[in-house]
């Protein structure tokens, strides 16, 4: 008993799965469904490095000038308030910050540091500039064991014309997070893509093949292959043997139309199970050559000598062979 | 029996009417002085506010907006929330204002302008709803931009509320357009030297 004698034959059959549309699939066809996944995987691939790596530059970008503006705008309110007399306001507004991304404020005015609040998460503190701050500088930085930071030096311009600065640090980390969540969220989606647009391409492929037998079997209005002494209408469907029709089922039909397409090419038995049953994942060897029998049968029916158009290649396959009325084929009595 | 009930149900009553009584002794503060705190904490307020609108993040801004609140509403306002309190915390602004204009409304209240101090008290008290209701606004924004609009219309209710240029850092508008430009004059020039931008 065979494999195929276990399957259920009256259970409803449940639409192939891409697993099994693949295994169907002939060796050209998976060969350009391979080049087709691995085009798109190295698309995806390029793609996807480059639009993490803008999209995390722009979020940097845009994070680094925010929080430069963060740190001017506090220093306009140091400027306002580095009077002495004004130093609550100054303190309160810096404690105000530091409640958020901020990590750490000072506020330097001519020489003496007025204010140096500190997030707890700051272990050491770089030492400040000493030379006097001319230009805003950033510069991302990070402390031992701590979070990754801007550290951001605003000249400070006060009410008194004196020299100082306002130094921010902003914590980077819902940056960072952002970008990591992003670029997961990114790379998920694209595999995810990825996986839907290869399936598509066996779909593709698998239903071009299918397209293909339809279009064949259907075939225009006029097709008619003439092999030698054997004609086959593909619009009735016939066959017929130097004049007289040859009695096919259907699946014998497809056989037999399947060798004409090629007369003389050896078919396997792979191809000629992809050509033929293309409705049943399981058929194998032995319904093709049950399938060649039957149609030897069916031809010699009609023309004894005929059993032999159909030539058994050993270890190869099938091929339909070209035998015209009154010609001599050595093959046709040996086959 | 029922007199040691009588005696608890007295206590009670007496506990109650000193409880009630508590914050008319706290409200003695002289009208100067509470003034005084009242402008310092609003030009605390604009200058959050100033600065909230650069926020690096929605969470800052959030924050900063939640800091706003707690500094309108105080520690019993009913929006008051303890995470934001910053060591600064104190007496609500708008309590405050409420408070400043009952007295300015009592008959006890002498005053050559006491028509227009009444009438600023109430606008004082309207702008500082309005800001607290955009307060409240940025907080339920999810988008920074979006919450960033909804701060900017607390400073602008707040820069309302205490009515002149104060010293606090102002948002640039169009007095940085028309000093970009050389629009404006010299000495009008240092007037704007406090923007963020100058």
């Amino acid at each position: 008993m065979g494999h195929r004698s276990l399957t259920p034959l009256f259970l409803p059959r449940s639409p192939p799965t891409l697993a099994v549309v693949f295994q169907s699939m002939s060796r050209s066809d998976r060969r350009a469904l391979a080049w087709v996944a691995a085009a798109i995987l190295v698309i995806t691939a390029v793609g996807l490095s480059f639009g993490v790596r803008t999209y995390h530059m722009l979020l940097d970008e845009a994070f680094r000038e925010r929080s430069t503006a963060y740190a001017q705008a506090f220093a306009a309110s140091a400027s306002a308030w580095v009077d002495p007399v004004e130093a609550s306001m100054l303190q309160a507004a810096a404690r105000f910050l530091l409640v958020g991304s901020a990590l750490y404020v000072e506020v330097v005015h001519a020489g003496e540091t007025v204010i140096a609040e500190r997030d707890e998460r700051i272990v050491v503190l770089d030492p400040p500039p000493t030379d006097a701050v001319s230009t805003i500088t950033v510069a991302q930085t990070r402390t031992p064991g701590g979070p990754a930071y801007l550290d951001i030096v605003v000249p400070l311009m006060s009410w008194d014309g004196e020299d100082g600065y306002v130094r921010v640090g902003i914590d980077r980390t819902s940056v960072v997070t952002r970008s990591r969540n992003a670029t997961l969220a990114v790379v998920g989606g694209g595999l995810a893509i990825d996986a839907a647009l290869i399936a598509l391409v066996i779909w593709i492929l698998a239903g071009r093949r299918r397209s293909a037998r339809d279009l064949d079997a259907r075939g225009p209005a006029d097709a008619r292959v003439v092999v030698g002494d054997l004609e086959i209408d593909r619009a009735r469907k016939e066959v017929r043997l130097r004049g007289a029709s040859v009695r096919l089922t259907p699946k014998q039909y497809a056989l037999l139309s399947a060798l004409a397409q090629e007369p003389e090419r050896v078919f396997s038995e792979r191809e000629l199970v992809d050509e033929v049953w293309t409705d049943s994942p399981y058929a194998d060897a032995k319904d093709v050559k049950q399938c060649v029998y039957l149609v030897r049968k069916r031809l010699a029916a009609v023309d004894p000598p005929a059993r032999g158009l159909i030539v058994t290649v050993p270890g190869f396959g099938y091929r339909l062979v070209v035998r015209t009325d009154g010609g001599d084929d050595p093959e046709l009595t040996g086959a | 029996m029922n007199k040691m009930k009588e005696t608890m149900l007295l206590l009670i009553v007496i506990a109650l009417t000193i409880g009630a009584a508590a914050p008319a002794v706290a409200d003695e503060r002289p009208v100067e002085e509470r003034l005084t705190m009242l402008a310092g904490r609003l030009r605390l307020g604009l200058s959050v506010a100033s600065i909230a609108i650069y926020s690096p993040t929605v969470v800052d801004l959030h924050l900063h907006a939640q800091q706003l609140v707690n500094l309108l509403e105080g520690i019993d306002g009913r929006h008051y929330v303890r995470s934001a309190e910053s060591q600064e915390d104190g007496p609500g602004v708008m309590p405050e204002m409420i408070v400043l204009a009952t007295r300015f409304a009592d008959p006890s209240f002498v005053s050559e302008f006491r028509g227009q101090i009444v009438a600023a008290g109430k606008n004082v008290r309207v702008f500082l709803d309005f800001a607290l209701d955009a307060a409240l606004s940025t907080l339920a924004q999810r988008r920074l931009d979006d919450g960033i609009r909804e701060m900017l219309r607390v400073y602008a209710y707040l820069a309302s509320a205490y009515e002149t240029p104060c010293a606090a850092p102002r948002v640039p508008a169009l007095w940085t357009i028309l000093r970009a430009f050389g629009v404006v004059e010299p000495e009008q020039a240092e007037d704007a030297a406090r923007s963020p931008v100058g």
